[in-house]
């Protein structure tokens, strides 16, 4: 009953065009894993009643909702039953071939059919019942199994990955480090994943981006080092594409770089040390900005650097750091750097001690990615199987006249009709005989 | 600059033959004459010699294979399109009228592309990968094999809603369903190994297979819509108009993610065709 359910052609197609319609709804609805929780909050004001669906529906991570789990857990099953039952519909048609077709009578030798075919590229693959069975194509039966298992595949390898994957983004200066079980700037874990702790304490030796003469970026090279208990490193590096593995942790160049700014304000004995993360500017002529809250300093605290004070190159050796502090829209306070210069920020002064590189290191400890890759390519093989090697029978019965050979091409049989003429025309049976 | 107005004049120069190959060949199919057929694929060989020249220069210029900027993505398209509907409608006859659209489809991706003008567009480091040219590539061939499908669905509804004459010398109406069927097939195969080779790229490049980018999740949608039509062929039996409509519809919907999806949203994919 349950098996029928799963395998009736209605719940299949009902099951393929629910999940489209959830990939719709993924699209439509913003995802809190795509977007900012600040651009998420704007979204949810600007259509409250969208937000209400949202949030009723989990429309708002609804790849991680419980019913979108259930429905993919349905897809599967059904999915399951299916690959199922084409694998016996492909070992049948392997081991029996299919029913129906064309065929003819004539007076030529089985050996010198047999020949024929061959050439033809049909293979022998067995024999019932006094028959020769050949088969052009005969690996062509499996493509529709194939391409079902391999969408299985690719969702059991998906279903580990999203169980068990441990992702973490960790950003650092130059020279500073990461102890094992430190706080992430971001992690992702699956659901029953634990936290990532790395196996030893990591490192940013130095972060290298490469431009072209136009100022986009050519490569971002990162070198960095284990360091175990004992002081002793091992220094790696990597590149954007080329990634690097240590002791079961994957890392990957991470997407965004750029400067550390460490400005030291004092006001008589007052002193704040701040460090401001700002990304590499996209050209030379164009800065970076970003917007700090400094909880000493009340206003709008904005940022923003040029790669080079002289806008001679886009990573230059004498960046320049600006500081803005406005009040309800009037500037109370400003102030321009170079790296060592000293200068008036409202009440305060304000000296950029030192500039440093910064950069993103992703680790990654998962299972399953092989999964999805060969359940992929399985998917792939099953298509092209199915689409261009349908297979074609042939048998060959002796009879009272010679030789009954009956053809027929499982899909498509009307493109392959030059085919059987062929076969008719090498056994000497003229075409208006048909 | 002198290297972008010869590339540009290539390029028109290429439109000129593909559409001077197309009259031949519309004429040619319509009035049954041989001759001005013939006369079309050795004026399409023509265009593609000229036309691969215009893309290897530019390909020499910017440094990069042509899967970036508009210009670029357009041409080279059309490129492989009519390259290799070529090759298939040499080994397979029967596929030979599609040409009504293929050819045009093609020379009109090149005038848009024109249009655009061409741009030096650097290649992103996230961009150097043989898996991404893969995964362009793919996607390349399955644009080709869709132009054929929509050109067997077309004549399909065609032939069956009008009494046009040319229309019958066609190949039967069963034979252009199954045509349609077939291609939409390969569609649906080489869209897929696309998808695989881009999963991968992304994987080597970001540590992830799949994002969710709006670019990513439309190319998914269209492969699901072209499963949902292939089932409904091989297990419900559906065929004819009907089919042919769908398909239409699922074509409307591949263009929408190739082309559209990146101009709308900003993805992962934002180095692509802006």
């Amino acid at each position: 009953m349950l098996k029928r359910f799963f395998l009736s052609r209605k719940t299949v197609i009902s099951l393929i065009f629910l999940m489209l319609g959830a990939i719709l709804l993924g699209y439509t609805f913003p995802q809190r894993f795509l977007i900012s929780p600040v651009e998420l909050d704007k979204w949810q004001m600007a259509n409250p009643f969208l937000a209400k669906l949202s949030r009723w529906f989990a429309l708002d991570h609804l790849y991680t909702s419980p019913w979108f789990t259930v429905l993919l857990a349905f897809f599967l099953v059904s999915l399951c039953f299916s690959t199922w039952e084409q694998f016996r519909i492909a070992l049948r048609k392997t081991r029996e071939g299919g029913a129906g077709g064309e065929s003819f009578e004539t007076s030529a030798g089985t050996a010198e059919l047999a020949a024929g075919l061959r050439s033809l590229g049909y293979l022998k693959v067995g024999g019932r019942d006094g028959a020769i069975r050949y088969v052009r194509h005969p690996w062509g039966y499996w493509g529709n199994f194939l391409l079902h298992l391999g969408i299985v595949v690719t969702i059991a390898s998906s279903l580990v990955i999203l169980l068990c994957e441990k992702r973490a983004v960790v950003e650092l200066n130059e020279g500073e480090v990461h102890r094992p079980g430190a706080a992430w700037a971001k992690e992702e874990r699956g659901l029953l994943a634990g936290r990532l702790v790395l196996p030893e304490a990591v490192r940013l030796d130095m972060v290298l981006p490469e431009f072209y003469d136009n100022d986009n970026l050519r490569q971002l090279n990162t070198r960095f080092s284990f360091m175990d208990g004992a002081g002793k490193s091992t220094s790696m590096s990597m590149h954007i594409n080329k990634s690097a593995w240590y002791r079961g942790v994957r890392i990957f160049q991470g997407k965004s770089h750029g400067k550390a700014f460490f400005v030291m304000f004092r006001r008589g004995n007052e002193e704040h040390g701040e460090i401001f993360h700002l990304d590499q500017p996209p050209n030379r002529r164009t800065p970076s900005y970003k917007n700090f809250v400094l909880p000493w300093l009340p206003g709008e605290f904005k940022t923003k650097f040029y790669g080079d004070a002289a806008q001679r190159s886009p990573d230059g050796n004498d960046p320049l750091f600006a500081m803005r502090l406005t009040d309800g829209g009037k500037v109370t306070a400003e102030l321009s750097m170079k790296v060592g210069e000293t200068g008036r920020f409202g009440d305060y002064t304000a000296q950029l001690v030192k500039v440093e590189r910064w950069g993103g290191l992703i680790f990654i400890d998962t299972t399953g990615m092989g999964g999805i890759f060969f359940g992929f390519f399985i998917l792939c093989l099953g298509g092209a199987l199915s689409y261009l090697c349908p297979p074609r029978e042939c048998s060959l019965t002796p009879s009272a006249n010679g030789v009954r050979v009956s053809w027929r091409a499982t899909r498509f049989e009307r493109l392959y009709g030059d085919e059987f003429e062929e076969l008719r025309r090498r056994a000497g049976v003229a075409c208006s005989d048909a | 600059m002198e290297s972008y107005s010869t590339i540009t004049i290539i390029h028109w120069v290429a439109v000129v033959i593909y559409v001077l190959a197309t009259i031949f060949n519309v004429s040619g199919l319509m009035f049954r004459k041989e001759r001005a057929t013939t006369i079309s694929y050795f004026l399409v060989g023509a265009g593609l010699l000229v036309h691969g020249v215009g893309i290897l220069w530019w390909w020499k210029i910017v440094g990069h294979g042509p899967y970036i900027g508009r210009f670029e993505a357009l041409s080279s398209n059309a490129w492989v399109g009519l390259f290799l509907y070529m090759v298939i409608a040499h080994f397979v006859p029967k596929i030979r009228p599609a040409s009504i659209v293929v050819f045009p489809a093609s020379f009109l991706m090149i005038a848009i592309g024109i249009f655009f003008e061409p741009q030096v567009k650097m290649l992103p480091p996230t961009l150097r990968s043989v898996w991404l040219v893969l995964h362009v590539a793919f996607y390349k061939i399955s644009l080709c094999t869709l132009l054929v499908a929509l050109a067997f669905s077309i004549f399909f509804i065609l032939r069956k809603r009008t009494g046009i004459q040319w229309l019958t010398r066609l190949p039967d109406m069963e034979t252009m369903d199954i045509l349609a069927f077939r291609f939409a097939g390969f569609s649906f195969t080489f869209w897929a190994i696309a998808m695989l080779a881009g999963s991968i790229w992304a994987y080597e490049s970001w540590g992830r297979f799949w994002g969710w980018d709006p670019i990513e999740t439309w190319s998914l949608i269209t492969w699901v819509a072209f499963g949902i039509y292939l089932h409904l062929r091989r297990f419900f039996g559906l065929k004819g108009e009907g089919a042919a409509y769908l398909y239409i519809l699922c074509f409307i919907l591949s263009l929408l993610s190739l082309f559209f999806t990146p101009l709308i949203d900003s993805s992962v994919h934002s180095e692509y065709f802006q």
